[in-house]
């Protein structure tokens, strides 16, 4: 279970802070909504631990995360841009989140193949991702998320970019991923229909509000 | 940590080298010498020349730029580009040489002169020799900053301008001038900071004490009067006017066109008249031929066969090796020099909470500006004195010199690529635990090698060219290609200076294209193209 307790964030110079207080079950999925600037992103690299919060706690199997580095942490992440190194080819991408020197072991190797062959990539190994198209870019950023094989998927806006075909064959994708491993999802989006086809735990923000206070928190628990 | 170490190493040379002049300040008569009518008159010569060498520069590099923009399809408008590109890394020698050739008393010019009947002029020494050469290496800079920016403009404005019957005049007045208006301030502050310091070309152009620039001056108290006393206080003085003007520089923000851009050739509506036909004419072959005609008078004289006996000479085969050992080293100490101090930089800008301080690595690497290659060399001249020989540290010298010279130049080519690559993939190394040797290698490299290599050739190439601090600390045993030809000029031997300008131009030519190939082999698709 991942657990984000009264966590709170200050934006360095600007002087907007953001709040949040929720919980995911492991194995279930929850989605983050609200108009941009409300801070999901925000939230994201806070777990991913891009970014440090002044106060609370995350905590994934009653474990705190927030002492431990961003690589060390039992989570992988698909990020809203630039997910892929534009001079690797896909299949290096795949495997240098296997070993940030790309020396993979004889297992890791199948295991780069296999995840490439689970998003219908098979034989693209050997392409540079600016030759590819946007809805296969981020198909080899999810094999290089399904090849890290961790516990907790963190996914901001996965659907940002892609056309309505792109974004069904994206989400049963994460259906079929979340079903096969029992992951726990967080999702960050701006559209209900994904994250109710996701199965999702809603948790919005109120985007129209002008405040600078934005709390994110489960509905059932008391808020922060 | 190296970014920090770096910044600190480097600070250190430059204060020490002041630290070093303010110490000796205190038994020297710094105001008796500012006293001197001769120092007074130095020191208004050097403003002098600097803000004429400016005015000129900028006041002819409105019209060429302009010229240059309105002829989009104009036969060898690309290579006169390209030549003005490289104009700040031509060896000064060089230049001072073909000016020699060109505008000297057995020059061209007179050579035409005389032919028509008119006799021979004698302007090269003096104020008109310093202002030849300075607008020689300045107008290229001016045209190319001005030419940016006018470049700028989209086609749509032209096609409004047009429409709306915009003559070449109005055009000029309410479109071209104000883009140009807010440039010229910095473009005119830097070549003015350029032309303050400039030391070879006073020396060998300027032909008197009465045409002396404070660098000049401070060269022959060191080395010809040994009078330290009046070196320092010229040091301290030349010092406190270059904080004054840097930090007005500074404020002005110039701009630094380092790299040849993309020069599309635009349809301007006012292209096909005939005034701006004759007017572009003029001004674009005026300039052609005062700009190629030195190196193409330099590249004469070189072929001429009395000049080659210099190969047999001992001198430059000396030179020569210096110069091979000195400018690499330089070029290196410079580049891994700029690259921690770019790195320091990106890493503080992103850092948030001290981001303010991301401009001190900058400021460390123009911290020369301050001191400029005579006066920095000067203070650690003193500074060794104390305990050694300093001529015995020459050549260590001449290289940290020269690298801390390059690293303005090697410093602005690496920040923005690196700060590019680093917000692009910072956040995904961290997510993937690539750190250190591997994200050098898989990530920083591949899309660095291309700036550090042309960072490279650039700091290589302008040391292997440098005419300042090799005469501070030249010896009989020390001598590079450049000191060779200002003492073969000296000795009146130019056809021999001519050939040593020609190897030195194909050695300086053999550096960047070696060294560009080493940065592009191995890539297969170019992220920096």
């Amino acid at each position: 279970m991942l657990e984000v307790e009264k966590v709170r964030f200050a934006y360095p110079g600007t002087g907007a802070v953001i709040g949040a207080d929720f919980s995911i079950q492991t194995g279930r999925s929850v989605a983050l909504m609200g108009a941009s600037g409300a801070g999901k992103s925000t939230l994201i690299h806070l777990i991913a631990g891009f970014l440090h919060p002044e106060r609370g706690d995350i905590r994934f199997e009653r474990r705190s995360l927030l002492k431990t580095q961003p690589a060390q942490r039992p989570l992988t992440c698909l990020l809203q841009a630039d997910n892929l190194f534009a001079h690797l080819s896909v299949w290096q991408n795949v495997a240098i989140g296997l070993h940030p020197g790309l020396r993979v072991s004889e297992a890791q190797r199948r295991a780069v193949d296999e995840a490439l062959e689970w998003v219908s990539l098979t034989g693209f190994g050997g392409r540079k991702p600016p030759s590819l198209s946007g809805g296969q870019q981020q198909r080899v950023a999810l094999a290089r998320c399904l090849a890290r094989n961790r516990p907790l998927l963190l996914l901001d806006e996965p659907f940002s970019g892609l056309d309505d075909a792109l974004r069904a064959e994206m989400l049963a994708l994460l259906l079929k991923l979340q079903a096969e491993r029992a992951l726990s999802v967080l999702l960050t989006t701006h559209r209900r229909r994904d994250a109710e086809a996701l199965g999702a735990e809603v948790i919005a923000v109120d985007g129209g509000r002008a405040a600078h206070s934005e709390s994110f928190t489960n509905p059932t628990s008391a808020p922060a | 940590m190296f970014g920090l170490a770096t910044a600190l190493a480097v600070s250190l040379v430059v204060l020490c080298a002041l630290g070093a002049l303010v110490a000796e300040a205190g038994r020297v008569e710094v105001l008796a010498e500012l006293a001197k009518p001769l120092t007074r008159s130095i020191i208004r010569f050097t403003l002098w020349q600097a803000a004429l060498s400016a005015l000129i520069s900028v006041a002819l590099g409105v019209p060429l730029a302009r010229a240059l923009a309105r002829r989009g399809g104009l036969l060898g408008r690309r290579a006169l580009i390209r030549l003005s590109s490289i104009s700040l890394v031509i060896p000064s020698m060089v230049a001072v040489l073909g000016m020699v050739a060109v505008h000297g008393r057995s020059g061209w010019v007179n050579h035409l002169l005389s032919a028509l009947g008119l006799g021979r002029a004698d302007y090269l020494y003096g104020l008109t020799g310093i202002l030849l050469a300075h607008t020689f290496f300045n107008l290229p800079l001016a045209t190319r900053i001005f030419l940016n920016q006018l470049l700028t403009l989209p086609q749509h404005t032209w096609n409004l301008a047009a429409l709306y019957g915009m003559r070449p005049r109005h055009i000029f007045r309410h479109i071209e001038w104000p883009l140009l208006r807010g440039l010229i301030p910095g473009a005119a502050g830097m070549i003015f900071l350029l032309c303050f310091t400039s030391f070879a070309i006073v020396l060998t152009l300027g032909g008197g004490p009465q045409s002396t620039t404070l660098e000049v001056a401070i060269y022959q108290a060191v080395r010809f009067d040994f009078d330290l006393s009046r070196a320092v206080a010229l040091s301290l003085i030349q010092v406190a006017l270059c904080g004054l003007l840097a930090a007005g520089f500074f404020a002005f923000g110039a701009p630094f066109p380092l790299r040849p851009g993309d020069y599309p050739g635009i349809d301007r509506p006012d292209a096909g008249a005939r005034w701006p036909r004759i007017i572009d004419a003029t001004v674009i072959a005026t300039a052609s031929m005062f700009l190629l005609s030195p190196l193409v008078a330099a590249l004469v004289k070189a072929l001429a066969p009395g000049g080659w006996s210099i190969v047999a000479d001992g001198e430059f085969w000396s030179a020569l090796r210096w110069t091979l050992l000195i400018a690499p080293s330089a070029g290196l100490l410079s580049c891994l020099c700029a690259l921690s101090l770019a790195n320091l930089t990106v890493t503080l800008r992103r850092s948030g909470r001290v981001a303010g301080w991301a401009v001190v690595p900058e400021l460390v690497g123009l911290l020369t500006l301050l001191a400029p290659p005579i006066t920095l060399g000067a203070g650690l001249f003193l500074l060794f004195r104390r305990f050694t020989d300093a001529l015995s540290l020459g050549p260590a010298m001449v290289i940290v010199l020269n690298a801390l010279l390059a690293l303005a130049f090697a410093v602005r080519i690496l920040t923005p690529a690196l700060q590019a690559q680093r917000s692009r993939y910072d956040r995904l190394c961290a997510g993937l635990g690539i750190s250190g040797w591997n994200r050098w290698h898989r990530v920083l490299w591949p899309a660095l090698r291309h700036p550090i290599a042309y960072a490279l050739a650039i700091a290589t190439t302008l040391s292997a060219g440098d005419m300042g601090v090799i005469a501070l600390f030249g010896t009989d045993d020390l001598s590079t290609l450049p000191l060779l030809m200002y003492r073969l000029l000296g000795a009146y031997r130019v056809e021999q200076a001519a050939v040593v300008a020609a190897l030195l131009c194909a050695l300086c030519a053999g550096f960047f294209w070696a060294i560009e190939r080493l940065g592009a082999a191995g890539q297969t698709s170019g992220p920096y193209a």
